[in-house]
């Protein structure tokens, strides 16, 4: 299965605030997929944000999927609003349906100051023959969250992230690499770059595998390197090789589960 | 032959004959503990050097303790199978030991445990004889330094039980208590090694130290544990059987302080024995904010082999401050939470 992650340019975040340039990003980056013969792909965090009212935007993704036949779009972050609650959520969309909706389970401090609310229950699909979920951004930082996913036999994790002062590569790995090594599913991550709510937001986009199936032996298939031209981040997901690569390393055989009833008291 | 061996082993680390070792050396009281205003902690990486007699063992331990207490610290820690060293004073090992070396890699079996009940049974029949002399040693260097240790793991017998454990030893030379490995790698398990049942926590007079061994590390649950148990310090050590890979390293004590706010100390081990290469760079880390670099170390030895011991001032007062402003941590989901150990690890 091939998947795609999109690279949010630091530069291209003031003209994302216009929305003719918006679309027709959108279609690029749709047609790329397309063309290159992609199966999922996966919108930054906060971008939903960024295009103003989240049901406009959720209605736009909506209809260019259909011109995307069978493509799965994770339609990247947005704040939802329900009842009187507001909500960091995502999506996955295919064929002018959302198959499934994401609410962030945790809340980092910039949210807070913004009154979001948390979600409490974790979704699932399945795209291709694989068990997917959404992880939003904040929820990467929360191991629970990642261990709830690997327990439930989730193959692929869907990622938008946006991380508060995350130029910092270690701040990065702390987050989604050590989630996918201690839990081993695929991931992809979308990360955004620029300035919202007074904090500066910097996440590269990665498309991440246990360490012993990647080429380099450090867990990550794809990584958004400093260059200005690549867009799209793009990978064969191969899970004959994760599942030799689990058999090498199994982690989730050795839990220690009586250990665990006072985990959270 | 096990019996054998447990007596060989009796008579060569015979009590008697370790404490007038240490008697007979010259004494110096660092009292490094008298200073808990400013803690300094200190940690092992040691080469695996197999010794054919205790005193060469003491010596080398001692070596490490004199270093750290120098430093002013207060807590020095020892890694992973600190005990391998005195297999050497099973007869002919050495050679064995050297040709198994010498074998390494040609079978295309690194590590494979091929042998493993005879193993086992040698593991047995010595664990006892060597838990009673690593601890009286380790105790009798706690009180020549004045100075915590943690002793390393070692093999712990209880009934028909074999663990890897380590243990705490106050300043005065008591042993505060013991804690067995949690999670077993495949290997240990092959040995027929029985894991732990619970975490437990140590008040020192430099705070609350939890100290799973190696492999725990893997799992987010040890430190979250730890953390609920009021745990500011994790001492980790490590004998990592792998070529080392800093994304392999990468896995284990670094990711475990970024999610859960300690500090965390690795003891490590390296060096050649079985025909498997133990790798890993003994190091002290902290939160990516609470570093100087921002990279989540406060000081890693150079190499991945050899000896070094590794030293660095905690300030815990800091990591307090950072739990409450850093912005990936504390947060709580009560809702999610409520049913969370049946809904994760009871599939409900």
């Amino acid at each position: 299965m091939k998947v795609a992650s999109i690279i949010f340019k630091e530069r291209q975040f003031n003209l994302f605030q216009d929305r003719q340039y918006f679309k027709t990003k959108i279609k690029e980056w749709l047609d790329c997929c397309i063309e290159g013969g992609t199966n999922i792909v996966v919108f930054p965090g906060l971008i939903g944000y960024i295009y103003g009212n989240y049901e406009r935007y959720l209605e736009h993704v909506l209809d260019i999927s259909l011109q995307y036949k069978d493509l799965y779009i994770c339609t990247g972050s947005y704040f939802e609003t329900d009842k009187d609650e507001t909500y960091h959520s995502s999506s996955i969309i295919t064929n002018g349906r959302i198959c499934l909706s994401q609410r962030q389970l945790y809340l980092a401090k910039w949210e807070k100051k913004l009154g979001l609310s948390r979600g409490y229950e974790i979704q699932f699909t399945e795209i291709n023959g694989l068990k997917t979920a959404i992880l939003l951004t904040t929820d990467m930082f929360y191991p629970q969250v990642s261990r709830y996913l690997a327990m439930s036999k989730v193959d692929l994790v869907l990622a938008p992230s946006a991380i508060k002062d995350g130029r910092n590569m270690a701040l990065q790995i702390s987050g989604l690499w050590q989630n996918v090594q201690q839990n081993l599913f695929f991931a992809i991550e979308s990360g955004f770059k620029g300035e919202l709510f007074d904090c500066k937001f910097f996440s590269r986009s990665a498309i991440y595998g246990p360490l012993e199936m990647t080429d380099k032996d450090n867990g990550f298939i794809r990584l958004e390197k400093n260059d200005n031209e690549v867009e799209i981040l793009t990978a064969q997901l191969d899970n004959e090789k994760r599942m030799a690569a689990i058999k090498k390393f199994d982690t989730l055989k050795q839990l220690n589960i009586d250990l665990y009833k006072d985990l959270f008291r | 032959m096990t019996r054998i061996i447990e007596i060989i082993y009796r008579r060569k680390l015979n009590k008697r004959r370790i404490i007038k070792y240490l008697e007979t050396k010259a004494s110096q009281n660092f009292n490094t503990h008298k200073k808990m205003d400013e803690i300094i902690v200190s940690c092992v990486q040691r080469e695996i050097k197999l010794v054919s007699n205790v005193e060469e063992y003491i010596d080398m331990l001692e070596e490490f303790v004199l270093q750290a207490a120098e430093r002013k610290s207060s807590l020095v820690a020892f890694p992973e199978y600190n005990f391998f060293d005195l297999l050497g004073l099973l007869p002919g090992f050495k050679a064995v030991n050297r040709y198994l070396n010498s074998k390494a890699g040609t079978s295309g079996e690194e590590g494979s445990g091929k042998g493993n009940k005879l193993i086992h049974d040698i593991f047995y029949s010595l664990s006892k004889p060597i838990q009673e002399a690593i601890e009286l040693i380790m105790c009798l260097l706690a009180r020549k330094y004045g100075i915590y240790i943690y002793t390393g793991s070692y093999f712990i017998r209880e009934g028909k039980s074999l663990y890897n454990g380590g243990s705490v030893i106050s300043p005065e030379g008591e042993i505060l208590g013991t804690q067995m490995k949690l999670h077993l790698t495949d290997f240990e398990e092959q040995l027929g090694l029985t894991r732990g049942r619970e975490l437990k926590a140590f008040d020192l007079e430099i705070g609350r130290v939890c100290c799973p061994v190696c492999m725990d590390a893997t799992y987010y649950e040890t430190f979250r544990l730890a953390r609920n148990l009021g745990c500011d310090m994790v001492i980790l050590p490590i004998a990592n059987n792998e070529e080392y890979n800093l994304y392999r390293a990468l896995r284990g004590i670094w990711p475990r302080v970024q999610e859960s706010y300690v500090y965390g100390i690795k003891p490590s081990l390296n060096g050649w024995l079985f025909g498997m290469h133990f790798t890993g760079k003994a190091g002290i880390f902290a939160p990516v904010n609470l570093t100087k670099n921002k990279n989540g170390l406060i000081a890693i030895s150079r190499s991945h082999e050899g000896n070094n011991v590794i030293t660095a001032k905690l300030d815990i007062e800091a990591l307090y401050i950072l739990r409450e402003n850093d912005e990936y941590v504390g947060d709580i989901n009560p809702r999610f939470e409520k049913d969370y150990y049946i809904s994760t690890y009871k599939g409900g």
